[in-house]
Order: structure tokens, then C-alpha cells, then sequence
């Protein structure tokens, strides 16, 4: 919450200077530069596309799908850039909230809640999540800090988001989902794009990106950006102390040498503040405080990939990075460094398998810089490895029927060996629908906290009731069943519905450890899942209306063995919401206005306390010229603030989302 | 545990940066008045007609096949010209290098003299109109070159081997088969079955 005189200054200032610029440009048509954007978006894309699919393309419309969804037999959903920017979406947790089945909660204004098919929680750890290939969970919860998971929101080309395991491909943590962010190459953005814009939540942000040919066949482009985000409210409607601030600047180089070998070397840097209260435990009575923090957070990567052709169906990808975050706070402070090598090649026997191999190594290495009463993380200086290898081979059956084999072998510091093998089928029936089912293992492996924390909490003598982790920890281990049908019924409507069953074994529980109320980690729960997801796309007026909408459907029992506890079953089941769903709207209006609204309703949360809730976006656009886009966007329409989660484990603010509205120029030359 | 500050390596954004912000607006607002020129829109994501036509020409080297002689080797480029202006712009620079059938691609932009170098192509894109298109087929009417010209009406008149066009929203494609027969290319029939088929000086 801001004081009222400070937002009204804000937004009229920004209105001053944007509208008085923007007025002189309509009254000033001499200085107008010709148009002379090299819109090469999405085309190499195209080029893998047969002739019947090009015929297919309606070339008015910008707001089509550029890339038919994979006929890969998973719960796959892609979310373009188009749908990102219409929705308004500031920030790549945010964007996710419009993919069906996706199960996003924002806990304080830089702390998100999210996950798929269960287990929701700040700490969630059962997905995997990749920015143009580069893993971003981190293994000290086998979670993600989303705070620090962003790029140019412009520069992403589309987010891949699997709903189920996907560990034959992509090994241990992919067990409820795998995200994968891809962003543009650089032969995609030649040119300008310059935005900025203000308002009451998103007090003000901006981002500049430049793209250039350097000669042929090598594009590069760089880019920088901040924001600054406004604090959260207490559920009493007083600041709930949370503000943050972030820059971020980063650059990417592809080049095509020779016939055919494919290069991109990319990297990020970033560097934030964000502010929270923490509650922590005190040695002496009442045990509990409060420390009220400005938190650093810092990070830093390279990426550097090759592809080459072989000719003949067969390509090799080599690909390897290297991965800093810094996190600074009271409760716990960590600099990591991640290196990671990794090969995969795919190629034909014969006209009916398609088989790809691949191995990787990846290397982490932490280093505690602050332990506390509340949180201690032992040895502070610890490496961990991680070897890998896949195989897979798609096999043709008939040109109606396809299978998929495959299997993950991994080695880790932790459990050792684990296998993580798979099975798909895929049917097509006709042209327009697909049936497809699978049977799949995944594991999750521990995490560091989990072999190494003590944890302390507030308003409880510390070391009475410790929470110990565990250095024989298991591995947490998943079979899913799922099944699949995707059909296009009639023109312009297409339906995509998966249903699953997971049965999962050696849950993480809080056993008993040591009087009077000491925990230890351990693996003493078990339980299932079920549910289904339902995505529906509709053109409901070509060229003027399209609608989507996702619902999703999730049951959990989980039980405990002799050891596990009842408070993270309690956990395990009311932590995600058993139904969800929204609807997007998107219209292209007459006068180069284009109107955009998201419904969505989130199910009550019996876990974390936190009741039903429908909320609405808004966003209205107007191209007020080729290179010029004026838009404003309202977030959380419907209430003054609402609870979406509530902290686990670490004693931060339970913040409430606020209703947030603001303004934004975009510009590209 | 002692504190070691890890945040010595790098810059943190504080309330302090106001200026750098105020900066930024005020350049944005300035570039703002360098835009303007009335709607065409190539917006991110959005499917523009260059590009489906540019996706064509290499997806048409794909279903054609040319007579052995017309390669040296079994790598030896297959070359796609375009004649006259280039209306496809850096699109046309993706290509090269893509491989087709082992053949990696080689772009050449030609004017309308380079009769010579027309004929060594393998994919002749034509950009001009009637008559100018005609005498262009013409020229290299026995040497094998897939002829494609663009949003010509009278195209069977014209003789190239296909021309694309829009309809609609959506952009289709003619194909000559006494053009094809000539050039003695083959085309496969799934890219036959999705054209429209016309015959020389027949619609």
C-alpha cells in the first residue's frame, strides 16, 4: 500500500510525459521513419512445417497459435507469446497462471507457490523447471526461487509446460511436470523494442532490447530491464513490508556456419532487493521475533549450445552451462555455482525408429555464507554430482500408431542409481483426433536441506522441537497412468482432456526424532492422486474472438507408514486446490483495439487456510501505430486484496495480492 | 557462523536509481517520436504473409525432384535464386545453409540480366510481373529450374512451374504441369494434390 498522493503522482506523470510524446509524434508525421522491421518471428519454425500446414495459416490474424501443440503422447500444453502479452503477464510465475492444470499461489509479493497435480507449497519440489534448457530448481529443496526466474517477457517465444512426469527424458525432479521457458533466438528479434510503464502495483518498469545482424548467419542481441514492484497487505490492510526491486540485463549470439552447424552462446546477470519480516526463533522467551530485512538476491549464467546436422534424420545437440545465485537474508545465505554438460543425439533405423540417446554431468556446489538459529545448513561448503544417461526410441507401428520406449539412468550423490524408465502410445483416429496413454516412473531425489538442515522454529525453545534432516533419506518414487484425448470436433475448436492416477511411495514425512518434540525427515508417507485436466481453445468469431479456458480436477489420499506424521499428510492433501479453472478471452476489436480478460477460480486450500477465490485480469491494447503499443492492464480486479498461500517452514508475512493497475508503452523500430 | 557478504561482485538497485529511471522515460518518450507510419502490423508471434511465402519456396525444393545431372555431387548446393527486388528481406538469409536431400542450400539474388546464373538455379524465385515473368521462364525454360512467380493472374500464360497466391486470409499455390513436364522436375503427388493444377494457357 502506497500513499494515495504518491500513485496519483505517478500515474499522471506518466501519463504527461507518454501522451505528450505520443502527441507530438501524431502531430510531427515528417520525422516518421519508414517501416522497416525484419520480421523474421517465428519463421524458422515454419520451416519445418509440411505444405498442407502452411496452407493452413491465416496470415491476417496475429493472434494464431504459431506452433501446432507436439503430437507427443503427454499432457502437453504451450503457451505462445501472444497469449503472454494479451494476458498481461509481468513476470514468467504470473504467465503460468493460464496454463490449464497449472496450480500458481502467490505468497508475498516475490514469493510464489507453484506446482501441478498436488503438493503445492513455497518449497514445492516435484517440478522441473528450465530456461532455455538450463535448469533453474535448485537443490538445496529441489524447489525454484521464482523471484529471480525472469527474462524480457517480450523475449520469450513460448513456455512448454508438461503436466506429468517427464523424467525418461529429463531425469530426477520431473515427476508432477516439467516447464521449459524457450526464448527467441537472436535471428528473431532484429531491431529495437524499447517499453516502460507505471502504475500501482507495478509501480514502474522498463527494458530496452537491441538486435543487430553482425555478418552473415550470426544475429546477436542484448537486452536490460528493471522493475519495481510495490508491497503486499496484511489481511488487516496494513503494509505488509515487501517490496522488491530487480535489474537484469543479458545478451544471446546465434550463428549458422557452414550447411549446417547451429551455435547460440547466451547469459543473464541480475541483482534485486526485496524486503520481508521474518519471524524467527529467539534463544530466550517468548523464543520468536521478528527481523525485518532488506534481502539481497544476485545470480548469473552462461549457456553455450551447438546442433549439428548430420544429414539423413540424424542431429546431435551439445549444450553446457554455467549457473551462480546468490541469495543473502537473515535466515539462511547461500552462493551456489551449477555446471552442467550434456549431450543428446537423435537419428533413424529404418523408416520406423527414431532414436535418441543422450548423457550429461552436472556438478553443484554450495556455499552457506550465513547459518542462523532458524536455519542451519551443514557442511557449509559442499559439492554434489549428478551423472546421467537416456535412451528412447520412437517407434512408427503403422502411420496411425506410434509408441514410445525409453529409460533414465542417473547417478547421484544422494541415493545412488535410479532408473527412470516410461512407455507411451499415441493413436490417431482420422485426422482430427488423438488418443494416447502412458504408464511412467519418476523419481524425486533429496534435496541438500533435506540430508543436512536443522531447523528451529519460532515461539518455541530452540532445539525443543528441531527439525532434523536426514543424510539416509530415499528417494520419493512415482508410477503415473495417464491417458489422453485431444480432437478438433468442428473448425476453429479444438479440446485437449488428460486424466492421471499416481501412486506414489516414500513420501517425505516429519518422523519422530528425539524428546520432548524433535523431527527428523524421513520417507513414511505414501499415497495417490487422481484427476484430470480439461483445455479447450475456440475461435468463436474468426479473426475477432478466440477464447480459451483450462479446468483441472485433483484428488489426493495420502497415508502414513509406521513412521510418517500427520501434519505433512494433512499438508500433502489440502495444500492444492481440487478444482481450477479460468477462461481467456481475447478480442480483436475495430480501430486497432484489442481487449483481453482472464476469469479464473481457485478451489480452498484446507491445508494453509486459505478459502475460494475468483479473480479477474483486464487488459486493453491499442497499436497506435506500426512500431508504437499503448496498453493498460488491470490485475486482480474483483478484490481490494486476497490470500492466495501460506508460508511453510520459514516464518515469512502471510501477504495478500492486491488489485493492481497499470500502464505500458511498447515500441519497436 | 560468521557473515561473508557474497554481494561484492555485483550492482543492487536501490531507491537511489530515480534518475536512471526518470532517464530512461524521458528517452523512451523521445524515441516515441520517431514512431509512427500507419498500420502494418509484424508484431512477435504473428504469422506474416512474407514468411508462409518464404516457408514455401524452401518447402517446394522439398517435393521436387530434379534430374541427377543437375547436381555434381551428392553435397553439392542446391541453389535458390530470387530475381528482381528481394521481397522476403533477411527471411531469405534463414535458408542458407538448410539441407535438403543432402544438398545444402545456397541463396543468390540475381537482376534480370543474369541469365547465366538464372539457368544454374535450381529454385528461380521471380519477383516481377507478367510480360517481365514470361521472359524470364523463358530464358531458362530448358534447363531445369523450378520457376515460381508470385500473385500472377494470367500464370498459365506465363509458364513458370508454380505461382503463389493469396486468398482470403491464407496463401494457396498453382501448379503448371506442362511447366514441370518441360523442366522434366518431378513433384510429388502429395504436393500436387494440395495445389491447384493448371496446364500451359488453361486456367
Amino acid at each position: 500500500m502506497r500513499n494515495h498522493c504518491t500513485i496519483i503522482y505517478r500515474v499522471l506523470s506518466f501519463c504527461a510525459l507518454y501522451g505528450g510524446a505520443f502527441f507530438l509524434t501524431l502531430s510531427v508525421p515528417a520525422l516518421a521513419a519508414p517501416g522497416d522491421l525484419a520480421d523474421v518471428s517465428s519463421f524458422n519454425r515454419l520451416l519445418d512445417e509440411p505444405p498442407e500446414k502452411l496452407m493452413q495459416y491465416s496470415v491476417t490474424i496475429a493472434n494464431r497459435n504459431p506452433e501446432p501443440i507436439e503430437q507427443s503422447a503427454a499432457a502437453v500444453y504451450v503457451l505462445t507469446q501472444d497469449e503472454i502479452t494479451r494476458s498481461g503477464a509481468t513476470s514468467i510465475p504470473e504467465a503460468l497462471r493460464l496454463v490449464p492444470g497449472m496450480d500458481v499461489a502467490r505468497v508475498d509479493a516475490h514469493t510464489w507457490a507453484i506446482s501441478s497435480r498436488g503438493f503445492n507449497d513455497v518449497f514445492a519440489n516435484k517440478l522441473l523447471v528450465m530456461i532455455d534448457g538450463r535448469t533453474v530448481y535448485t537443490p538445496l529443496f529441489s524447489g525454484v526461487f521464482w523471484d529471480v526466474q525472469d527474462t524480457l517477457m517480450e523475449d520469450v517465444d513460448h513456455i512448454e509446460v508438461v503436466r506429468g512426469p517427464g523424467a525418461t527424458q529429463w531425469g530426477a525432479n520431473a515427476v508432477n511436470g516439467v516447464i521449459n521457458v524457450v526464448t527467441k533466438s537472436a535471428t528473431n528479434t532484429v531491431g529495437l523494442l524499447v517499453s516502460g510503464g507505471g502504475g500501482t502495483e507495478e509501480r514502474d518498469f522498463g527494458s530496452v532490447r537491441y538486435g543487430l545482424k553482425l555478418t552473415d548467419g550470426v544475429y546477436m542481441k542484448a537486452y536490460a530491464k528493471w522493475f519495481d514492484r510495490d508491497s503486499s497487505v496484511f489481511a488487516n490492510d496494513a503494509d505488509s513490508f515487501d517490496e522488491w526491486s530487480m535489474i537484469r540485463g543479458g545478451f544471446r549470439i546465434d550463428a549458422t556456419k557452414g550447411n549446417n552447424n547451429d551455435f547460440t552462446l547466451q547469459g543473464d546477470a541480475y541483482s534485486g532487493q526485496e524486503n520481508e519480516i521474518y519471524t524467527i526463533p529467539t534463544a530466550a522467551p517468548p523464543f520468536a521475533g521478528f527481523a525485518k530485512s532488506i534481502d539481497n538476491v544476485a545470480g548469473a549464467n552462461l549457456l553455450g549450445r551447438w546442433n549439428h546436422d548430420f544429414g539423413g534424420d540424424s542431429h546431435l545437440t551439445v549444450q553446457s552451462y554455467w549457473d551462480r545465485t546468490v541469495r543473502n537474508n537473515p535466515v539462511l545465505s547461500e552462493t551456489r555455482d551449477t555446471g552442467d554438460i550434456d549431450a543428446q543425439h537423435t537419428f533413424k533405423i529404418g523408416d520406423r525408429n527414431e532414436l535418441t540417446w543422450g548423457a550429461g554431468f552436472r556438478s553443484t556446489h554450495r556455499d552457506i555464507t550465513r547459518n542462523s538459529l532458524n536455519v542451519t545448513v551443514l557442511p557449509d561448503d559442499k559439492s554434489h554430482d549428478l551423472y546421467s544417461a537416456f535412451m528412447q526410441d520412437q517407434i512408427s507401428i503403422t502411420h496411425d500408431f506410434k509408441a514410445i520406449l525409453g529409460t533414465k539412468f542417473e547417478h547421484n550423490d544422494f541415493t545412488g542409481f535410479e532408473i527412470q524408465p516410461s512407455a507411451r502410445g499415441e493413436y490417431s483416429v482420422r485426422t482430427n483426433q488423438t488418443i494416447w496413454a502412458s504408464v511412467s516412473r519418476a523419481v524425486r531425489t533429496p534435496s541438500e536441506a533435506e540430508n543436512d538442515i536443522r531447523l528451529n522454529v519460532a515461539g518455541i525453545p530452540p532445539g525443543a522441537a528441531t527439525i532434523h534432516g536426514n543424510p539416509n533419506m530415499l528417494a520419493e518414487a512415482l508410477i503415473a497412468y495417464e491417458i489422453g484425448y485431444r480432437v478438433t470436433p468442428i473448425e476453429r475448436l479444438n479440446l485437449d482432456l488428460t486424466a492421471f492416477y499416481n501412486s506414489y511411495t516414500r513420501l517425505r514425512s516429519q518422523d519422530p526424532f528425539a524428546p520432548p518434540f524433535q523431527t527428523i525427515a524421513g520417507n513414511g508417507l505414501t499415497g495417490e492422486s487422481y484427476g484430470g485436466e480439461a483445455a479447450v481453445s475456440v475461435e468463436a468469431v474468426p479473426n475477432v474472438w478466440r477464447l480459451r479456458g483450462g479446468y483441472s480436477f485433483l484428488r489426493m489420499q495420502i497415508h502414513r507408514d509406521s513412521t510418517g506424521d500427520q501434519r505433512t499428510e494433512l499438508m500433502y492433501e489440502g495444500s492444492s486446490p481440487e478444482n481450477q479453472f479460468f477462461v481467456h478471452s481475447s478480442l480483436d476489436l475495430p480501430l486497432n483495439l484489442k481487449f483481453d480478460t482472464t476469469l479464473r477460480y481457485v478451489d480452498r486450500l484446507r491445508a494453509v487456510g486459505i478459502p475460494s477465490y475468483v479473480e479477474v485480469d483486464a487488459r486493453l491494447a491499442w497499436q497506435a501505430s506500426k512500431d508504437l503499443e499503448v496498453a493498460v492492464v488491470g490485475q486482480n480486479l474483483i478484490h481490494d486484496h486476497h490470500a492466495e498461500f501460506a508460508p511453510t517452514f520459514i516464518g515469512t508475512e502471510q501477504a495478500e495480492v492486491e488489485r493492481g493497475v497499470f500502464g505500458k508503452l511498447t515500441f519497436r523500430y | 557462523m560468521p557473515y561473508r557478504s557474497g554481494m561484492g561482485w555485483c550492482v543492487v538497485p536501490g531507491r537511489t536509481s530515480r534518475l536512471v529511471r526518470v532517464t530512461f522515460h524521458l528517452v523512451v518518450s523521445i524515441l516515441f517520436l520517431f514512431a509512427s507510419s500507419p498500420t502494418t502490423f509484424a508484431r512477435d508471434g504473428a504469422v506474416t504473409e512474407i514468411q508462409i511465402k518464404c516457408a514455401f519456396l524452401y518447402n517446394f525444393a522439398k517435393f521436387v525432384q530434379w534430374p541427377p545431372s543437375r547436381f555434381s555431387s551428392p553435397t553439392s548446393p542446391l541453389v535458390v535464386g530470387v530475381i528482381g527486388d528481394n521481397p522476403f528481406g533477411d527471411l531469405l538469409q534463414q535458408l542458407q545453409g538448410k539441407n535438403i536431400g543432402g544438398h545444402p542450400i545456397l541463396i543468390k539474388q540475381l537482376d534480370f540480366d543474369a541469365i547465366d546464373e538464372a539457368r544454374s538455379c535450381h529454385v528461380l524465385f521471380i519477383n516481377a510481373k507478367h510480360n517481365k515473368a514470361a521472359y524470364v521462364v523463358e530464358q531458362v525454360r530448358d534447363a531445369n529450374v523450378l520457376t515460381i512467380t508470385d500473385e500472377i493472374d494470367a500464370f498459365p500464360s506465363v509458364g513458370a512451374v508454380i505461382n503463389l497466391r493469396k486468398a482470403e486470409d491464407k496463401v494457396h499455390f498453382e501448379i503448371n504441369v506442362d511447366a514441370a513436364r518441360r523442366a522434366e522436375l518431378k513433384i510429388n503427388s502429395s504436393l500436387l494434390n494440395l495445389a491447384k493444377i493448371v496446364r500451359d494457357g488453361r486456367a
